[in-house]
């Protein structure tokens, strides 16, 4: 019996005793990284956070100095991404709005996330007639198109990081109650909930110590997604001018001041562009991928 | 039937309150003074009372809120603050060129996605499926107004091919109209066809592995029969939930789109509208989106109902 429950893995030779990380995490972790998708989406989004984090180390022209020697050089090796129209260096740029776009919306989602999840497992677990307000309340937060709520809230509360982070993380927050308590609803009446509930347990102590474990993996998923979400809107913010301001660089706002040269400059819209659609790229993947790890057996989506 | 549209109908009605209540809350926030903002920096404090009183803005805001939801349940939209105009003539204006924005865009989706999606599936891991999966991953994966402009830059700019800006009316000439356009619609709608592929592929594999697809074969059936009898029939109708709640991507989309094609439209307004206080304005665009889209779910989940007995019973 231990035998066969630790050759399922197939990654670690069979000892003939389980593994010690048997645990759910561990071996979501292990098919995550076994399936290629996943493999190329951590893969890169490690990339992607170390050219994030290290930006003041790795681009090493100062992103908003106009000191190159000419406007709009095209991609040279002191230039990799070619420079703009008032001689700053564009690989600057980018990485400098890469590492704002991820930092926020990373920061943002997490801190929506864990309202939203706790609201949702709480209201899931409670019912009755809270349950009933707050999914109210989320459904018509759900009907806004959560680009315009980002607008409004940037109007209301004025432009600025911290501002942006506010919106991204009020937009995840409904989908997140929604998710979890959803997953509530299927975890709250299994044997062991009931076995805590008659050995005395109160409420807090189900929710947050029994229940979250088992109801937490699909959550991650809709994290992946969410942070895409949340880097789409910061550049959209970014595009419309209502990000990061004028001279701080951000992706979408590269691409909009690209507009009057995209004939001479093919380099200035086209790199933003791209880290934009791989960093994408890499979050959807990695949605994908932990959702095959959670549930082996559901068919590959794509 | 009827008890469970009665039922679905009666849980949109809350929805559709807190989605006025909200909308209207969303601007009294911002800490701006839209009078401030109508008569300018050197008015003085009388004629900033003044106009204050002429917008109703010195009533308490639920005062405020009943009568301007009195108003607009009776088709009485008001004026907007800053250009004066009938918010009613502001729509006429503006709603043609983005309904045929969004229309156009989202009848592209669905007709580019969900043939892709039913290719994929119906043959997982074929040449198909393959060209699908690239699809989905690069679609997803771009912003709209990345593609916009590398759309306008490729064949605007360089090729010449279409027409970088502007909008005609389709009822006044209908091939420049679709001339200008095709770029802003297939900016649009690539991220929603490759959801819509995506999402049908799922449902298809997921229903061709069943058993009655099975026994549908066994007794000979040919597979064209097999796939487009039994199959489509049984995985198309979860389809139909997706395809209700990309209106919703489509109603942001808009936003972005008409911003980089310089397009007239409800996209415009509103922005233009938030940044000038514009209460009225603001606040009824935002009602119009949300009923748009609460009306357009609420219909899905009705057609599913007929679709698909089961959902009934719940």
């Amino acid at each position: 019996m231990s035998a066969t429950a630790a050759s399922q893995g197939g990654l670690t030779p069979d000892t003939g005793r389980p593994r010690l990380a048997d645990s759910m995490w561990a071996d979501t972790m292990r098919r995550l990284l076994r399936n290629p998708q996943g493999a190329i989406a951590v893969g890169g989004l490690l990339i992607i956070a170390v050219a994030a984090v290290a930006a003041p180390v790795i681009a090493w022209h100062d992103p908003i100095a106009q000191d190159a020697s000419a406007r709009l050089l095209s991609p040279s090796w002191d230039h990799p991404f070619g420079t703009d129209e008032l001689r700053r260096d564009l690989f600057s740029r980018n990485v400098h709005g890469l590492k704002t776009a991820l930092a926020l919306s990373f920061l943002s989602v997490l801190t929506g996330a864990v309202l939203g999840t706790m609201t949702g497992f709480t209201v899931g677990y409670v019912r009755g007639w809270a349950d009933a307000v707050v999914m109210r309340l989320v459904d018509a937060l759900l009907a806004f198109p959560g680009l315009l709520i980002a607008f409004a809230i940037l109007t209301i509360l004025g432009q600025g990081l911290e501002n942006i982070g506010i919106a991204i993380a009020v937009f995840a927050i409904p989908g997140f109650v929604r998710l979890s308590r959803a997953q509530m609803l299927g975890e709250r009446n299994k044997d062991y909930v009931l076995a805590a509930q008659v050995l005395g347990a109160r409420p807090v102590r189900i929710i947050f110590r029994h229940i979250v474990l088992n109801a937490l993996p699909p959550l991650l998923t809709q994290v992946a997604l969410a942070i895409a979400s949340g880097v789409l809107i910061v550049a959209a913010l970014g595009y419309f001018g209502l990000g990061e301001q004028a001279p701080t660089p951000s992706l979408g706002g590269l691409v909009n001041d690209s507009r009057p040269y995209l004939q001479r400059a093919w380099w200035y819209p086209v790199f933003p562009g791209a880290i934009l659609a791989f960093l994408l790229l890499c979050l959807n993947l990695l949605a994908d991928a932990i959702n095959e790890a959670i549930s082996p057996y559901a068919r590959r989506t794509s | 039937m009827a008890p469970f549209i009665v039922n679905r109908v009666a849980q949109t009605i809350p929805i559709l309150f807190l989605g006025t209540v909200a909308a209207f809350l969303v601007l009294r926030l911002i800490p701006g003074d839209p009078a401030l903002v109508i008569a300018g920096e050197e008015a003085t404090a009388e004629d900033l009372y003044a106009i204050r009183d002429q917008l109703g803005l010195h009533d308490s805001w639920p005062e405020q809120y009943v009568r301007w939801l009195g108003d607009l349940v009776q088709g009485d939209l008001g004026y907007s603050f800053t250009t004066g105009l009938s918010v009613s003539r502001l729509f006429s204006i503006n709603i043609p060129p983005t309904l045929e924005l969004g229309i156009a865009a989202y009848a592209f989706a669905i007709a580019i996605g969900i043939p892709l999606g039913i290719l994929g599936g119906v043959k997982p891991r074929s040449a198909w499926d393959w060209l699908l999966s690239g699809y989905t991953m690069v679609a997803v994966g771009v912003p709209s107004f990345v593609t916009g402009i590398i759309l306008l830059w490729i064949f605007a700019a360089e090729l010449r091919w279409f027409p970088s800006l502007g909008r005609v009316s389709f009822l006044s000439d209908p091939v420049d109209s679709l001339h200008h356009l095709a770029l802003p619609v297939i900016a649009l709608a690539l991220p929603i066809s490759a959801v819509l592929a995506r999402y049908t592929r799922t449902t298809i594999t997921d229903v061709v592995g069943q058993d009655f697809v099975r026994t549908a074969r066994a007794k000979g059936l040919g597979e064209s029969t097999v796939i487009v009898r039994h199959a489509l029939r049984n995985s198309l109708i979860p389809v139909i939930t997706i395809m209700a709640l990309q209106v919703g991507e489509v109603l942001t989309g808009v936003v972005i789109i008409e911003a980089v094609f310089t397009r007239p439209g409800l996209g415009r307004v509103v922005v233009e509208a938030i940044q000038r206080l514009d209460y009225l304005v603001v606040q009824t665009v935002l009602v119009v989106l949300v009923v748009i889209f609460v009306t357009v779910n609420l219909l899905a989940d009705i057609i599913y109902g007929f679709a698909d007995p089961r959902v009934r019973v719940r």
